[in-house]
């Protein structure tokens, strides 16, 4: 109801093109990211160094493959650890992705280690759902599609701060990253969709 | 706006179409916009989506690009 009075208000302030989604994000099959609100995001992005943008990719980065590391040592099927294992090396490029992306345009002294600190901003990020810290403490007393759910909804976050920092960079080089990296976990996303609906 | 805009006739879209749309456009091809309040956003809201709560639309209409395909959920 409330997209639909939103279309109309779009449409009578001349958007030329204006859908409302049927049945809202109920009727959406795939992930959806968790987070705080666009504003305080959008906010914390602009005010944001590139050097701490670089930190809060890379740090996601690292909770990926925290938590995919985790996923491929408990899997039950070689299905599951063949695609888990797939994803800890694709985070592990990532991560590389990011820090050469930092050697390049914007050098700092001391490493990303020491920039993010523990506990790392992915906990924060994820503040609406679990950080992955936790739930790899809780791991054995998940089933296989809980550990997918929580990978589609990590992912989804992923590419919807990549878009984000893809907007927000003044850099073209970084621009581009974010959003091939953006691109990429896109990708993860479909493949964990694939792995949910044949099951394993 | 008027009272009569929200008898205007408003198209919608199904949401795997919705999907095509975004893979078509790309990203930043489309104002992708999450018309709910913050903490329903908050608990979950698609990739790239822009939080404007319904109350707030009239006044951050200049944020948007008219060109653009626009999808509200």
């Amino acid at each position: 109801m409330r997209s639909r009075a939103a279309a109309a208000v779009l449409k009578g302030a001349g958007f030329r093109e204006v859908y409302s989604m049927e049945g809202g994000i109920d009727a959406w099959h795939g992930g959806v990211a968790l987070g705080s609100p666009d504003r305080s995001v959008a906010y914390f992005l602009e005010a944001a160094s590139l050097d701490h943008m670089l930190a809060l990719a890379w740090s996601m980065e690292e909770g990926a493959l925290r938590f995919y590391s985790a996923a491929a040592e408990k899997s039950t099927t070689p299905e599951a650890e063949t695609l888990f294992q797939q994803l800890v090396t694709a985070e592990i490029h990532h991560k590389a992705s990011v820090e050469k992306l930092r050697e390049r345009l914007a050098p700092g002294e001391s490493s990303f280690d020491e920039l993010v600190g523990e506990p790392n901003l992915v906990g924060n990020i994820m503040e609406g759902g679990f950080s992955t810290e936790e739930i790899i403490k809780r791991y054995a007393a998940l089933d296989p599609e809980d550990v997918l759910a929580f990978a589609m909804a990590m992912e989804t976050t992923s590419f919807d701060l990549y878009l984000r920092l893809g907007r927000t960079v003044k850099e073209d080089e970084a621009t581009r990253a974010f959003q091939s990296l953006a691109h990429e976990e896109r990708k993860h996303l479909d493949r964990l969709a694939q792995a949910m609906d044949q099951g394993f | 706006m008027s009272l009569f805009d929200y008898l205007k006739p408003v198209e919608t879209m199904a949401s795997p179409d919705v999907k095509r749309l975004l893979d078509e456009k790309g990203p930043d091809g489309v104002n992708l916009i999450d018309v709910r309040q913050p903490r329903e956003y908050e608990s979950g809201h698609l990739a790239g989506a822009e939080l404007i709560p319904v109350a707030e639309l009239q006044d951050r209409l200049r944020d948007l690009d008219k060109s653009k395909p626009t999808v509200a959920y």
